[in-house]
């Protein structure tokens, strides 16, 4: 039996990952890949090479450490590329999500090296700062893992308002593939 | 005459402030602006700079006044 699927268009900007989301959202309703295809082959501001092929500008952060500095250092690598006009995908996973949670009982609860103390210290910006400066100022989406948010039964709304959706560790590698992606 | 520089005073800014600062100024101000950035951030000579040349901008001018870098930057696009 062949489905077809609809999927709103409005809005959205067809450049950088929007092909590729468009693509994941298709398949998270079991649209067919040929409908999704057909669809941006019909938008002539879209790019079939977002879906097809790998985009050589895009940077993929993974985020899994439970170490603030880590997280600092991808804000800032996120904040600087997004002002270059790369696409940039964060995945944020393991012992690193906490520090994302609204609740500073749970954020408190990833480790704070000298450097991170000094941060503070001196009133520097924050790595929630820096990715919500990154997402004004170009095409940056964050992750948060569904693995980690089902384990703790936290929803997007117990998160720091930054994330865009969850996202399983399959879903972010097929939107990565043949990119460049760094692992903190 | 002289040309007008909106100063941006980073001085108690960190890496990546003052370019961020920087940045925030261009996508504010009309092509032609010429932005003076002040910085304590040692790194921001460097960082700046190659920001700058990267984003296809002007640099104007560098220099060390003291403890604070002067970079002057033009939007030309």
């Amino acid at each position: 039996m062949v489905r077809l699927g609809v999927v709103p268009l409005e809005g959205l900007n067809y450049s950088g990952h929007e092909p590729r989301r468009l693509l994941y959202t298709a398949r998270q309703h079991k649209i067919g890949v040929i409908s999704v295809t057909a669809i941006l082959r019909a938008d002539t501001g879209s790019s079939e090479r977002g879906v097809m092929m790998a985009n050589p500008d895009a940077v993929n952060i993974m985020v899994l450490a439970n170490d603030y500095s880590k997280i600092h250092a991808a804000a800032m690598l996120t904040a600087v590329a997004a002002t270059y006009g790369k696409p940039i995908r964060i995945f944020v996973s393991m012992e690193a999500l906490a520090a994302f949670h609204q609740n500073p009982a749970i954020s408190s609860t990833i480790a704070q090296g000298p450097v991170a103390h000094k941060i503070m210290a001196v009133g520097g910006s924050t790595f929630i700062d820096l990715f919500r400066q990154a997402k004004e100022l170009g095409d940056v989406t964050l992750y948060a893992c569904s693995m980690v948010m089902d384990l703790y039964h936290w929803t997007l709304s117990d998160m720091v308002d930054i994330f865009d959706e969850t996202l399983g560790v399959a879903g972010f590698l097929a939107m990565v593939e043949g990119e460049t992606t760094f692992t903190l | 005459m002289a040309e007008d520089v909106k100063v941006v005073d980073a001085r108690d800014s960190y890496c990546p402030g003052p370019l961020m600062e920087l940045i925030k100024g261009i996508r504010q101000e009309p092509v032609g602006t010429v932005f003076e950035v002040w910085s304590s951030d040692a790194g921001s000579g460097k960082d700046i700079p190659e920001w700058v040349k990267r984003a296809g901008q002007e640099l104007v001018s560098s220099e060390q006044d003291g403890t604070v870098v002067k970079i002057r930057v033009k939007k030309i696009k």
